[in-house]
């Protein structure tokens, strides 16, 4: 019983991890650049719902601003700032160098803009959930009712990008640019556009992550640093290239660590995923279900 | 509708790939431009379809300049690139590569994509048999056949062929080579056919226009150049 | 592109005497400065150092560092634990410290020489962002309050007319002109163009023989140890060795310095640790007119903002960037 009750209090922070994930292997995909600025971006949205809650104190409102303002912030990112840099890094020393700091700087801009407008204090983020533990068959279990919602919600935004991704045609041409941009291009679509939309989906998702994990690290500019280092790693177990991957990626992680955080004590959560990061990178490079073996990028 | 190139000039950083380039591709032609390895050829095709930007020098179709328009503008003016190594996308599977090649046309015209992609079908049998396939599942031959199909989808005007006979068997070259003389001459469109194998490409081709290093040296009628022995020791060597 | 430019630079001999000059300038000039600009002078050093730690292993070697605040974290909590648990003398931990982090990087290395690209970014942050976490867990690192770390005063009778400001700002300077000197001899030695050959084109390198794996591995270790003296001048500066010191803004500030200084040559770190000393404190002139959340944030903001703008316009650094235009006109 112990065992499943641990398993169970690690799913909901696995699907957040999973979203966050989703958000930088979609951006990794489109451009090959990992996205580290994506933790402001998700602060930042989050902000602008927390904004809006408290303004017209409706809940689902304030989710619906925080997915916009995170689509609109992905799109201008990449229209403003990425397309010009990768322009720009051609040589063979900035090439792999520059983007990642170029995404860095920009974090650091979201963190101290953030701080500007909204102070550098946490801030308690509500929920439209009870956050006890349900109680099942007497007695109580770590799974609330905002679990449920987080793990539903989740479910609820995977299925829609999936269906995006296999059934329309603006997914095929994601894929398609994801892999090949060349043929892409090739076939009378508008690549760059392509990747703006791939940006302004990641923005998207990781606006939704912050509202949903905002409830329990509280909101501060730089509050999401730790989820941005624990969606990377799920993306690398699952493979950079691979949605579904990553999606497998975060929930074991979250699993995963909260069986550790079970037996071990909370202070060896961040220690398991390194290791865990390092192992995989060294092993499997690939990922767990990255096909191909691409990963001296 | 013809393709006038005209005194084009194009540079890879330091070195000069197409200097000063003229000539016509007629409508309704197949043309073959032949050469050795690194004589320019693909250059010359990835310059047309906007991948690459030329130094000087003009490309005109249809009385439009083409060399600061957009690949997909290019594309959507009826030329279609299939650039060299069977170049399809491996994840996507058989039919979401020709769907690929109808994307930007299925707002306004899906029926005729639908019917583009059952031609297709038609055309290349195999790769009716496996359209749900991934296209890494494929032979050479048959991803190339995949490459020029989703090329077709968009139902060209110009279509620019890069080496297509690359790393095929005999037979396989001999098969496509065929189907494609077939289709040109049902359809009318015209072909820019880019190719190492000069022998294949003239047969089919009616004017042949051979690089050597950059250079138009020949632009000429497919017939003449094959039986003109001194150029072919000269530039194609056998 | 795969061309490693020779170096003309001045002999060994003559570096040392240069540098020797440059000790006794800052070591005369000191006195006639104000208490608080020597100890800006004294982060300077610090943070040199530490740029030149990513420049080396960044700039020469080609692999990414975000996380270079947690080497230096691991030289200073060697430091600091050698002088509480064994009681060592200070100026012995110094080396304690560059020995520590160049045996971790040296671990680090090996694991890490085989990735490249976004997933050492990513490994390396990790990092970061881990090391200060876990030596919040381990007790006997001290917890949140960290460890004490005091250089103390000027030894005998020095101690009264030496102010502890100034006695600061020697030892770090001293250790930056070191740090300096053995630097740029590595930089222009067989090591330093087997780094940028293994940078420019592995393959190419690796077919003249040398073992990019290996000299990955060398980078990291001798990067590391750079950054251990780094992280062990710093907490000399701040008096103490704690998580809080060693936060991933630490490591972010470092690498703006080496990317605003010029990431592909040593020269230039000099320039980018005046750039983040400095910068924080022109806003701290402000703090009066201005709001308190502006005087906080802003700084960050403009570094930021420096460091994406510079990454845009002049990738490999300014005068890289010197370099072209001169060739073009």
């Amino acid at each position: 019983m112990n065992l499943i009750n641990t398993l169970i209090a690690g799913v909901s922070i696995g699907a957040i991890y999973s979203l966050i994930a989703f958000a930088l292997i979609l951006v990794w995909r489109s451009t090959r650049v990992v996205n580290f600025a994506q933790a402001g971006q998700a602060a930042f949205s989050t902000y602008v719902g927390l904004s809006f809650e408290k303004a017209f104190n409706n809940f689902w409102l304030a989710l619906l601003a925080a997915i916009i303002a995170g689509v609109l912030v992905g799109a201008f990112v990449e229209v403003v700032i990425v397309r010009f840099i990768v322009k720009r890094a051609t040589s063979a020393a900035t090439v792999t160098v520059a983007p990642v700091i170029a995404m860095l700087g920009l974090l650091g801009i979201f963190q101290g803009v953030m701080g500007l407008i909204w102070g550098g204090e946490y801030q308690a983020y509500p929920t439209a959930f009870s956050r006890d533990g349900l109680t099942i068959n007497g007695s109580q279990i770590p799974f609330s009712q905002n679990d449920l919602f987080v793990l539903l919600t989740v479910v609820a935004a995977m299925s829609v990008a999936a269906l995006i991704f296999q059934k329309t045609s603006l997914g095929l041409a994601m894929r398609a640019a994801a892999f090949a941009p060349e043929v892409t291009r090739l076939s009378g679509i508008r690549v760059s556009r392509i990747r703006t939309l791939g940006w302004a989906f990641a923005g998207g998702a990781g606006g939704l992550a912050g509202v949903l994990v905002a409830p329990t690290t509280f909101i501060a500019p730089n509050s999401f640093d730790l989820l941005l280092v624990f969606g990377f790693t799920a993306a690398v177990i699952g493979g950079l290239d691979s949605l579904i991957g990553g999606v497998l990626g975060g929930l074991a992680l979250g699993i995963g660590l909260s069986v550790v955080t079970g037996y071990l004590g909370g202070s060896y959560t961040f220690m398991t995923a390194f290791v865990l990061l390092i192992v995989v990178l060294l092993i499997r490079p690939q990922g767990i279900l990255g096909a191909r073996g691409a990963r001296r990028a | 509708m013809t393709l006038r190139v005209r005194g084009l000039t194009i540079d890879h950083g330091a070195i000069r790939a197409i200097s000063n380039a003229t000539f016509n591709v007629p409508r309704g032609s197949i043309t073959a431009i032949i050469g050795a390895n690194g004589a320019g050829k693909s250059t010359l095709l990835r310059t047309i379809s906007g991948l690459k930007r030329a130094t000087t020098g003009s490309i005109l179709w249809d009385e439009i300049s083409l060399e600061h328009l957009q690949t997909e503008q290019i594309v959507r003016r009826g030329i279609i690139h299939v650039p060299e190594g069977r170049s399809v996308v491996t994840e996507l599977t058989v039919h979401e590569n020709l769907m690929l090649g109808g994307v930007w046309r299925l707002r306004a015209q899906k029926e005729d994509v639908a019917a583009a992609i059952e031609e297709v079908y038609q055309l290349f049998p195999r790769l009716n048999e496996r359209k749900k396939q991934r296209a890494d599942t494929l032979s050479g031959g048959e991803r190339q056949m995949l490459a020029i199909g989703r090329g077709l989808i968009a139902r060209p005007q110009l279509l620019l062929l890069d080496e297509p006979s690359l790393g095929l068997a005999p037979l396989v070259v001999e098969q496509i080579f065929h189907t494609l003389s077939e289709l040109q001459g049902k359809t009318g469109m015209t072909i820019l056919l880019v190719e190492q194998n000069a022998m294949s490409a003239l047969r089919i081709a009616s004017q042949g226009i051979v690089l050597d290093q950059g250079r138009v040296v020949i632009a000429d009628n497919a017939r003449a150049i094959m039986n003109d022995t001194a150029l072919r020791h000269a530039y194609l060597g056998y | 592109m795969l061309v490693v430019r020779s170096s003309h630079k001045p002999s060994a001999t003559k570096r040392t005497i240069l540098a020797l000059i440059v000790g006794v300038i800052l070591f005369v000039g000191s006195n006639f400065i104000d208490e608080y600009r020597i100890f800006q002078g004294a982060q300077v050093a610090a943070y040199l150092v530490g740029i030149v730690s990513i420049v080396l292993l960044t700039g020469y070697s080609g692999q990414i560092t975000l996380g270079q605040g947690a080497f230096m974290a691991v030289g200073s909590y060697s430091a600091a634990l050698a002088v509480q648990e064994f009681g060592l003398p200070i100026w012995i931990t110094f080396f304690i410290a560059v020995l520590a982090a160049a045996l971790f990087g040296a671990i680090i290395g090996i694991s890490a020489g085989r990735l490249s690209g976004p997933y050492l970014a990513g490994a390396t942050l990790a990092f970061a962002v881990g090391i200060p976490a876990l030596a919040n867990a381990v007790p006997i690192l001290g917890g949140e309050q960290g460890l004490s770390f005091d250089i103390g005063y000027a030894p005998g009778k020095y101690a009264d007319t030496v102010s502890p400001y100034k006695w600061l700002f020697w030892i770090c300077a001293l250790c930056a002109i070191i740090a300096v000197v053995i630097a740029v001899n590595i930089t222009s030695s067989g090591l330093g163009r087997q780094w940028r050959a293994v940078r420019a084109h592995e393959t190419a390198a690796a077919l003249c023989g040398i073992n990019p794996a290996r000299s990955k591995v060398m980078a990291f270790t001798v990067s590391s140890g750079f950054a251990g003296l780094a992280g062990v001048s710093f907490s000399a500066t701040v008096g103490l060795v704690s998580p809080s010191g060693f936060t991933l803004a630490l490591s972010f500030l470092l690498l703006t310095g080496a990317i605003l200084g010029g990431i592909s040559h040593i020269s230039g770190a000099l320039g980018g640790a005046i750039i983040v000393v400095i910068i924080p404190t022109v806003f701290e002139s402000w703090t009066e007119e201005a709001s308190l959340g502006v005087a906080t944030y802003l700084p960050g903001i403009i570094v930021s903002a420096l460091l994406l703008l510079s990454i845009a316009l002049a990738p490999e650094g300014p005068s890289e960037a010197l370099h072209k235009l001169r060739r073009k006109h």
